[in-house]
């Protein structure tokens, strides 16, 4: 009733029609508007904070329009034209790390010089981890659920489980550490930020740039589809004390493969003599 | 006169107004009851809109509203499964099973992957993700994780697909049931088989996964056929438990180059004598 216009006298019926309708249309908005918040709003809400999606669908496979859709194929292309895969990572800068880690780095130049060329992890089939398997010529695959995300090798590796729930990290005094470490999701906009603690040294754990994945390594990524869709951006950064003098940063940008585009499988027998060598064998010792 | 004051103006009473007590006249009546109904009217409709947006946006990316939502941590108990013998084909039968047994046992030991369908069976949680046109489970054995497209595709050629432990899987749904068949296996890793038989180039596979008891539980019932194998198809279902919210996945970190686990996994355990356990 406080819609009432100034002069007019207390009831008139045509107004006090007009007052109503428009008190009921307000609390109609304010109804359907507190209702869509309060849903949006609840913790670990895979809507929160998300935008329009720009990918397409299926017409017999909808889903929620809001989200953007990460999911699919996605792998990674020589772009400098270096002719060989090596030119993905070009772009990657060395990253600035402690006195020890730019000797370690020396030291495993000089054993691939001399023809030592297959890591130990390959030679035995170990998990090899992250950030090894995010940055290979293989795709990755992604699958998007309404509380996690899987991200899948075709490389000897564990699926990489990023919660999208609302959860944080466990306990790291029960929490036992891995090659692909512990990772919580949320989204800032259209940006999926992951990060990741828990890490292990096992595996292939060389980072791009020259660090390394140690106990104490945090990883924070931002994924973000660009190109319509077409393109996913990833930018890792790196935190370490044991490793690198400050943040180091760099980003990888990846495919969409086309429709129809499935898995194949790496499949690594350390039984087999031959696992031990490479493609080109090296000079012998 | 009803001024910006309010002085003079009659008192609005909320009881005579709604229900025609102040004594005015029949047609200030109607339209009290006009507006009371379109007032009801109204609110009803905003209650049904609200209701209607919490069940759009609450699913999240759930891949399809009107399919059941697979995704979490599923794991066996003790009465999980139901493994009835299979019927074996006299070349299967003729296999000797010792060296069935060796075959597996060499995979475990060289951390090969171990494929389908023993990491459907191994005791730790599967994660299984419902996508909008692939349905993953990642398994915590050394193993690839399965992708169970559901976007229409059919299987490749196989003649220009390469074998894999866990063949290529398509899936659709036949009511509240994914039905998923999975053809293109290789002979490597694991390969037996619950119940008898093993895993060769020419199994085929259907499954059908189920929710069961309110989501709480999945069903999945496993029918493997194979003219090599199996004389008439081979059928048992497993039943998992779902894990609670919040559970993680491990990892199992494979290391072939392990000296103590090589030895055990290779040699054969002594005997217990009852002189040596007193």
């Amino acid at each position: 009733m406080a819609l009432r216009t100034k002069l007019e006298p207390w009831p008139r019926p045509a107004a006090c029609f007009c007052s109503c309708l428009i008190g009921a249309a307000i609390l109609l908005f304010a109804f359907v508007s507190i209702g869509d918040k309060a849903v949006r709003a609840q913790p670990g809400s895979h809507n929160a904070g998300r935008r329009a999606s720009i990918n397409s669908k299926p017409a017999s496979l909808p889903r929620q329009e809001s989200v953007p859709d990460l999911a699919g194929f996605w792998e990674m292309r020589d772009e400098s034209g270096s002719g060989s895969f090596g030119g993905v990572s070009e772009k990657v800068p060395t990253a600035q790390v402690m006195p020890e880690v730019k000797k370690f780095n020396e030291e495993a130049k000089a054993r691939q010089k001399a023809g030592y060329v297959v890591s130990f992890a390959s030679r035995y089939c170990q998990y090899l981890g992250m950030p090894f398997i995010m940055g290979q010529s293989p795709p990755i695959d992604i699958v998007e659920s309404k509380d996690e995300i899987l991200i899948m090798s075709e490389q000897s590796s564990a699926p990489r489980h990023i919660y999208t729930d609302g959860r944080g990290h466990p306990d790291s005094s029960t929490y036992e550490p891995t090659t692909n470490g512990h990772s919580i999701g949320h989204w800032e906009g259209e940006s999926l930020v992951v990060d990741t603690v828990g890490f292990n040294e096992l595996g292939a754990r060389g980072v791009p740039g020259g660090g390394l994945r140690t106990t104490t390594s945090h990883l924070v990524e931002h994924f973000h589809l660009f190109d319509g869709g077409k393109r996913l951006s990833i930018t890792f950064t790196w935190d370490d004390p044991k490793v690198y003098l400050g943040p180091h940063t760099y980003e990888l940008r990846y495919y969409k493969d086309p429709p129809g585009t499935y898995a194949y499988e790496d499949f690594c027998d350390a039984g087999d003599p031959a696992q031990g060598q490479s493609v080109i064998p090296p000079p012998q010792q | 006169m009803c001024g910006e004051t309010r002085q003079n103006c009659p008192k609005f009473k909320m009881k005579e107004y709604f229900l025609g007590l102040s004594g005015r006249t029949d047609r200030m009546k109607l339209w009290r009851l006009s507006l009371s109904s379109l007032i009801v009217a109204l609110g009803v409709l905003a209650f049904s809109n609200r209701f209607a947006i919490g069940r759009s946006t609450s699913s999240g990316s759930s891949p399809n509203t009107s399919t059941p939502d697979l995704s979490g941590f599923w794991q066996l108990k003790f009465d999980s499964e139901n493994v009835p013998r299979a019927s074996l084909a006299p070349v299967a039968a003729g296999v000797d099973q010792d060296s069935q047994a060796r075959r597996d046992m060499y995979a475990i030991r060289w951390c090969n992957h171990l494929g389908m369908p023993l990491i459907m069976g191994v005791p730790s949680p599967l994660d299984i993700r419902q996508g909008r046109t692939e349905v993953a489970i990642a398994s915590e054995a050394v193993s690839a994780a399965r992708h169970i497209y559901i976007d229409g595709r059919g299987h490749p050629d196989m003649n220009t697909y390469d074998p894999q432990s866990n063949g290529h899987s398509i899936g659709h749904w036949e009511g509240d049931a994914l039905v998923v068949d999975t053809v293109g296996f290789s002979d490597r890793g694991a390969t037996s088989i619950p119940g008898g038989g093993f895993r060769t180039a020419d199994s085929q596979l259907t499954e059908r996964f189920r929710l069961l008891e309110g989501g709480k539980r999945l069903s999945v019932v496993f029918t493997w056929e194979d003219p090599k194998v199996f004389s008439k198809p081979h059928t048992y279902e497993f039943r998992y438990y779902k894990a609670p919210a919040g559970t993680y996945a491990r990892e199992y970190f494979c290391d072939a180059s392990n000296a103590d686990r090589a030895k055990f996994l290779s040699e054969t355990p002594q005997a217990v004598s009852k002189a040596s356990s007193q």
